[in-house]
């Protein structure tokens, strides 16, 4: 156990290094400031910036409420731009472990393989849910301020299960990097990965159920209701993480 | 495209401020963490003026690239 707290802190401690903690925080900060803003003010951006004949919205539309707002931060920015950041900077896991010989230093001694690639993904996990928990209580913090209250336990709720998908595509980077050497061809094929994921989860309510980015629709179901949702999808994320890291092990074994 | 800046004229830039505020701050802060980082390295990484380039022209994905890949792309000796 003290060997899995050694190898979680070293990349902790690298982390800090490379200021991950701050630019990644930022970022997110940045995107979740943007968002409730552009909702609040399109009206005046395509009227200033539209010219005279541009553009309007429906006068008559219903305001949008809080929780459809944060929701819309979340799957417009977070789950886009965002998530295309975060497997970038999630590029280097392995891949510079390998190239800089730390993985050959790090197992011939008596450290464990599942310890080895559990340890990364619990540190990596760790950074990004800090980043991205500054950014959902940022954008959290507007919404609520420019549109009206939503409670506190739909946030928390929404958060848990989307800090599961961000475990989930951890791991996807692992065991793609246990292939894949070239650093661009690892973060490129992610994304493929991620956002083809993103597309199935809501191709048929039976059949996505065994997705594990279809963990999205349940804790979107958290904010906004809606009709067909199953709480069987948790269950799938979390088998095909631990999934993901037996097979990467298996790899790295031979 | 619209090129006319008249509009941006009449904006009444007092009732944004307040919003625009924390934007442009964080803005700064990041492209600062990024420039100071580059001038202690700049010794070190491959095509350092290129990368500065990047960092000032494209906000927010220009230093998040360099933080990223261009401070870990270290100059080969035989080059120079």
């Amino acid at each position: 156990m003290s060997q899995f707290t050694a190898l979680v802190r070293v990349e902790l401690t690298e982390a800090a290094k490379e200021y991950k903690y701050v630019w990644l925080t930022i970022f997110f900060v940045l995107l979740g400031l943007t968002q409730p803003l552009i909702n609040l003010y399109m009206d005046l951006i395509l009227q200033q910036m539209g010219g005279s004949i541009g553009v309007i919205l429906d006068p008559d539309k219903p305001a949008p409420t809080a929780n459809e707002v944060f929701l819309s931060t979340i799957s417009g920015q977070f789950n886009q731009i965002g998530l295309i950041i975060l497997l970038i900077s999630f590029m280097g896991l392995i891949a510079t472990d390998r190239q800089n010989g730390m993985q050959d230093f790090i197992l011939t001694r008596p450290v464990s393989i599942h310890c080895y690639v559990s340890a990364k993904l619990i540190a990596h996990w760790f950074i990004s849910m800090f980043s991205l928990g500054f950014g959902i209580l940022t954008s959290y913090g507007c919404t609520v301020y420019l549109f009206g209250a939503f409670p506190m336990t739909k946030l928390i709720s929404f958060s848990v299960l989307y800090s599961l998908w961000i475990l989930y595509l951890i791991s996807l980077v692992i065991v793609i990097s246990m292939y894949v050497r070239h650093q661009v061809l690892i973060a490129i094929s992610a994304i493929g990965i991620s956002f083809l994921l993103l597309v199935l989860k809501n191709l048929d309510p039976v059949f996505s159920d065994g997705f594990p980015s279809s963990i999205l629709n349940v804790a979107e179901h958290q904010l906004v209701r809606s009709s067909v949702v199953s709480y069987r999808s948790i269950f799938s994320c979390l088998l095909f993480t631990f999934l993901n890291l037996m097979w990467a092990s298996k790899k790295l074994k031979n | 495209m619209n090129t006319e800046i008249t509009p941006l004229l009449e904006i009444d830039w007092l009732q944004w401020l307040p919003l625009l505020i924390p934007i442009f701050s964080l803005h700064v802060l990041l492209i600062g963490i990024t420039l100071f980082d580059w001038s202690n390295r700049k010794k070190q990484i491959a095509l350092p003026y290129v990368w500065l380039f990047v960092i000032l022209s494209m906000q927010l994905i220009g230093p998040i690239l360099y933080l990223i890949v261009g401070r870990r792309s270290i100059r080969h000796d035989y080059h120079s």
